[in-house]
Formats: C-alpha cells, sequence, structure tokens
C-alpha cells in the first residue's frame, strides 16, 4: 500500500510542476545572489581608499596616540584601525548564512508541502478513487497510515531536493563572488540541526493538510480552513488573549525552527518543547481525520 | 453455495433537517456461485447502497452479510482479494494514463505487470494504455474500470452498471466478455437498470425495488411466475367466450381479435375445457410471452413510459 501511494504522490503532475516552479524560483534567486555578491568587504578597499578616510587622518595626526608594540608603524597601525572601523556595506555572499536561508526557505516549503498534502487527499475524495482504493484495501488505518508516510516521505524528499538545489546554485556565489568564512565543524552541525528541524516542520504540515482534506473532503477547504486558522484565528487570539500566545502553532512552529523563543513574547517554554507541541498538534489532527474516515460512509 | 447472503439488510440515511430516508427496508439475497447474476432495480431503488454495503463502504443500520463467507463488516479483508467491483462510475486518476493507474493498484496486491497488459488487452484498451484518462471516452472509462477490476483475477465480480456509456459495440463486447467470465467458473454480480442488458447477460436475476427485493431467481422463473403471464385464446366468438370466461370467474378481456385471459400458462386446459363446454372451439391457445420489462415494471411498480 505504502508503494502504492509513493508512487502516485510522485507520478502527480502537480508535485511535478509545482517542483519545477520553486526550481526555476530558486535558480533565479541564485542568479540574483551571484550578480549582486561583489567583494566590497572592508579587506577589499585598497590603502589608497583607506588613507581618505577620517578616521586614517585623525589616526595620522597623532590623536590616537602611539601605536602599540608589534603593531608595526604609526602608518600600518592606523591603516588597521581604518579598515577595521570603516563602516562599508558588505556585499559578498556570506556562506555562513546558509542557516538562516534553510529556514527563510522553509516558510514557502511549508505552505507546499501543506498544499500538497491536501490536494493529495482531497483529490481522491473529489475524483472519486477513495472507493476505487477501498475496493483493493478495506483497513482503513492502512490506508490513512500509508498515505501519511507517502506525504511526510514525498514532502521531505521534495525539501531536501530544493534545499540542496538552493546550496548548489549559491555555491558558485559563496566560491567566486563570495565567502566560505565562518564555515568551520560547528556551523555544519548546527546547519545539519536546522536543517532536520525544518524539514521536519515541512512534513508536519503536509500531514496537517492530508488531516484536513481528509477531514472535509476537499483539498480547498483544507486550505481555506488552515490559512484561515493562521491568518485569521491565530491573530486574533494574539489580540485578544495574548496569554495564550505561547500555545499558538505560528508561534510555537518559529521558535522551533529557529530554535529561539525570543521573538514570542509570553512563550514560557523552551523551544524544543514548541517543537513537541507542533506534533502533538498535528498527531492530535490526524487522528482525529483518522476518526472521522474510519467511522464515515463512503458515498 | 452462495458467494453474497443477505439477510434482512437495512440502511437508513438520516437527514438534515431530520427524519431518515430508507435506503434498504430488509433487502433479502441469495447469488449463487458461477455465471452472471443480474440486480436490477429502477434508479434510487438501493442497489449502489447494496454494493456499498457488501465493499464495506457504508455500513449498514441492520441485517446479515456474508461475501464470499465472510462478514464484511468485521472480516472483508480475508476475501477483498478475491473480490473485483466497480462502485457506480468507474474512479480512476484522470491525470496519470490507463497503465499507471493499473500499476498503483497493482501494487497494493503486488501484481505483476504482465497482468496489467493482460486486462488492458481483454478491455480492448493497450493501445490507447499510454493516453492519459481524462481524454478517454465514457466507454473507455467504463472498459478501464473493468480492467482494474479483472486485475485481481478475482473469483466474484461486483459490477455496478457496467454498461454504462458503452456504444452498441461495446455492450456487445462487455456481455460477451461477461458471459465468458461467468461461464468460466467466476461469478458475476451486475447491478443495472438497463432490462435489455441483464434479460441478454444474466442466469439469474433479483429485482429490487424501494429497498427490497421483489422478485429473485432463474431468469426464465422470474418471467414464467408473475401475474403478468397470462394467456391468449382465439376463439371464433370473441363476445361469447368473454361471457363464458366471466361466468365461470375467470378475468378476460378481449385484445387485438384475441381473447386474453388473466391466467397462468398452466391453466390452458381448463380454459379449453370451459370454452368447449360452452360449444367455443379454440383455434389456438398460447402462453403470453412475458418480458422482463413487463415484469419489472408490474414488481417496481414504475410507470410505463
Amino acid at each position: 500500500m505504502i508503494a502504492a501511494e509513493l508512487l502516485r504522490f510522485r507520478s502527480r503532475r502537480l508535485v511535478k510542476w509545482m517542483t519545477i516552479f520553486a526550481a526555476l524560483g530558486i535558480a533565479f534567486s541564485g542568479f540574483l545572489v551571484f550578480i549582486n555578491s561583489r567583494a566590497e568587504g572592508p579587506g577589499a578597499l585598497s590603502d589608497d581608499a583607506i588613507r581618505e578616510t577620517p578616521i586614517y587622518e585623525d589616526c595620522a595626526s597623532g590623536n590616537f596616540g602611539d601605536p602599540p608594540p608589534g603593531a608595526g608603524t604609526l602608518e600600518e597601525f592606523c591603516l588597521d584601525i581604518a579598515r577595521q572601523n570603516s563602516f562599508i556595506e558588505d556585499k559578498r555572499f556570506q556562506a555562513s548564512e546558509m542557516e538562516g536561508i534553510i529556514m527563510g526557505m522553509t516558510v514557502p516549503l511549508a505552505m507546499l508541502a501543506l498544499f500538497l498534502g491536501a490536494s493529495f487527499v482531497g483529490a481522491e475524495w473529489q475524483k472519486g478513487t477513495m472507493t476505487t482504493t477501498l475496493t483493493w484495501e478495506n483497513r482503513r488505518w492502512v490506508i490513512f497510515g500509508a498515505k501519511a508516510l507517502a506525504v511526510i516521505a514525498g514532502t521531505v524528499a521534495l525539501f531536501v531536493l530544493l534545499q540542496g538545489f538552493l546550496a548548489l546554485v549559491l555555491l558558485p556565489s559563496a566560491l567566486f563572488r563570495g565567502t566560505t568564512e565562518g564555515i568551520d565543524a560547528t556551523w555544519w552541525k548546527d546547519t545539519a540541526v536546522t536543517f532536520a528541524r525544518c524539514a521536519a516542520v515541512t512534513a508536519i504540515a503536509g500531514v496537517v493538510g492530508m488531516s484536513l482534506a481528509s477531514l472535509g473532503r476537499n483539498t480547498a477547504a483544507a486550505l481555506g480552513i488552515a490559512f484561515g486558522y493562521m491568518v485569521v484565528l491565530e491573530n486574533l487570539i494574539r489580540a485578544l488573549k495574548p496569554q495564550w500566545q505561547q500555545w499558538l502553532v505560528v508561534d510555537n512552529v518559529g521558535a522551533f525552527v529557529t530554535d529561539d523563543t525570543s521573538p514570542f513574547p509570553g512563550m514560557l517554554h523552551s523551544a524544543a518543547s514548541a517543537g513537541v507541541l507542533v506534533l502533538a498538534y498535528s498527531v492530535a489532527m490526524a487522528a482525529i481525520a483518522y476518526g472521522f474516515f474510519r467511522t464515515r460512509d463512503v458515498t | 453455495m452462495s458467494v453474497i447472503e443477505v439477510r434482512g439488510l437495512r440502511k437508513d440515511y438520516r437527514r438534515l433537517r431530520g427524519g431518515k430516508t430508507v435506503a434498504l427496508s430488509g433487502l433479502d439475497l441469495d447469488v449463487p456461485a458461477g455465471g452472471v447474476y443480474g440486480f436490477l432495480g429502477p434508479n434510487g431503488s438501493g442497489k449502489t447502497t447494496t454494493v456499498r454495503c457488501l465493499l464495506g463502504l457504508i455500513s449498514p443500520t441492520g441485517g446479515e452479510m456474508r461475501l464470499l463467507g465472510a462478514d464484511p463488516r468485521s472480516d472483508l479483508r480475508k476475501v477483498i482479494a478475491r473480490v473485483g467491483a466497480i462502485v457506480e462510475t468507474p474512479a480512476m486518476f484522470p491525470g496519470f494514463s490507463a497503465r499507471r493507474n493499473l500499476e498503483i493498484l497493482a501494487r497494493i496486491e503486488d501484481i505483476e505487470k504482465t497482468r496489467i497488459d493482460e486486462v488492458l488487452e481483454t478491455v480492448d484498451l493497450r493501445d490507447r494504455a499510454k493516453d492519459r484518462v481524462k481524454n478517454y471516452s465514457l466507454g473507455m472509462k467504463q472498459r478501464l474500470g473493468i480492467a482494474a477490476a479483472l486485475l485481481k483475477d478475482p473469483e466474484l465480480l461486483i459490477l455496478d452498471e457496467p454498461a454504462n456509456g458503452l456504444d452498441p459495440a461495446g455492450i456487445k463486447e462487455v456481455r460477451e466478455l461477461l458471459r465468458r467470465l461467468g461461464g468460466e467458473g467466476k461469478t458475476v454480480f451486475i447491478s443495472s437498470h438497463i432490462l435489455s442488458e441483464v434479460r441478454q447477460t444474466c442466469d439469474h436475476v433479483a429485482i429490487l425495488a424501494r429497498g427490497r427485493c421483489v422478485a429473485e431467481g432463474a431468469v426464465a422463473d422470474v418471467l414464467s411466475s408473475q401475474r403478468a403471464a397470462g394467456i391468449t385464446a382465439r376463439v371464433g366468438d370473441l363476445p361469447a367466450a368473454l361471457t363464458t370466461l366471466e361466468g365461470a370467474g375467470i378475468e378476460a378481456r378481449i385484445e387485438d381479435d384475441a381473447l386474453k385471459v388473466a391466467l397462468p400458462p398452466l391453466e390452458g386446459a381448463r380454459v379449453t375445457k370451459i370454452l368447449a363446454d360452452a360449444g367455443l372451439y379454440v383455434s389456438e391457445l398460447r402462453p403470453d410471452e412475458v418480458d422482463l420489462e413487463t415484469v419489472f415494471l408490474e414488481l417496481t411498480g414504475e410507470p410505463e413510459s
């Protein structure tokens, strides 16, 4: 059953087209980053340009005192001081910012996963193919479970594919027009953890979309409920019941993805707890959806 | 042995504004193994509801069911691999090709790909197997549905309106296919409201009206058992013959220069004797040929169009 659902997920034209559109968007973004990434960091300024800065002139006139031992001549000392204090925008692409980019990309990818999860099941109800499936496998828990696993596997695969593609298109910018400074073992570890957290959020979004579509037996209804809840209801709660804010889905997803609760006022639990809470919400949603699927007539 | 046994099956649907709609009101059914069984009834009589109950798609309100010996409510898993079915219109993924649709189903039961080619060949869709289903005609979709139902090589085939949307050539092909399958020992259960199809295809028939089975048995038995079967007699003096029969308490009428007697064909000898005793000699006596349509309309109370 899982093999059948996976085959169906990857055969869907919607999945293929969405992947192509997302990849095109990523490729275009990579191109823009490459164009805009320039070696204009402080280190790239010429000595002549530094000498023209007010801070150099100040230092050269002796206002900063004598150079400390080991700092070289007064000119070398002042060039150093001026270079360090020149507030020139660094337009180079920093590969070390990849962690933040992964987090940022998770928002559209989670929305895409929600949409794909909802349409994966919603289309079955709308086309009536759920009836056909049930004449082959009558155990509804098997069908629901297989669909959930296919959505998880499919959305995570899509996440890995598109994030990988994003890293690939940004690589030339980092290597040839930017910098790879700051990339060390710790960075790799932190980025890997962030990547796993974001992938989990994407998979959860897919399962939530699938569960909503299963409840309403319709894709549009599922998407309407999801966005209505996140955009309208959660903002209303935020405004009317600020003490409940720490339990809101969007806030907890944000805290979990960024591993930081500070941007979310009133959140008393940790970012890890926020992740557990989001997981619990999605499991509860899936359980309710399955309960209805198990007991309702298929007409 | 019965492959489908239904006793007192009930299904009520609650209405949103209160009350309930009774879809099945104590249906009894026995479908023998082998051959083609017609499940006949007008629209809304409960045919599809019965099929859905048998396949575990809906829960009956009451009654007992057995499908290949198993209770569909608890043991359907044991027999589902031996049952192929189409419920209402065959539902396939319109964006996928016929082959991909069948591949997805085949993976559920680990069916080999060669079997997909076989069933596509059987329903004459092999040349169009790579086309997307949304570009198929209604008849082609119907044939694909039959291919999907045959994919498991089932012992029992449950087909809801299998001739729906087919052109005359397609209907003939499907009829021959179903008869062949029935002849090979499989049981083909056809739900239909098309009388001519059932008459030409089925060995047994059950007629459903308002959620109940009103007649069941071999097609010939069902035809001969109904009140509609009468006797046509030709006599020289029709008015006198009519008066004589009415005098003997037998209902009759004059129609098309003949006497239509409302008695079963087995009572022909009695009619002959009564008329002969009155000096009226019968020149022709024959049982009326009752067609399924007449029986169906009479049993279901459907107005003749």
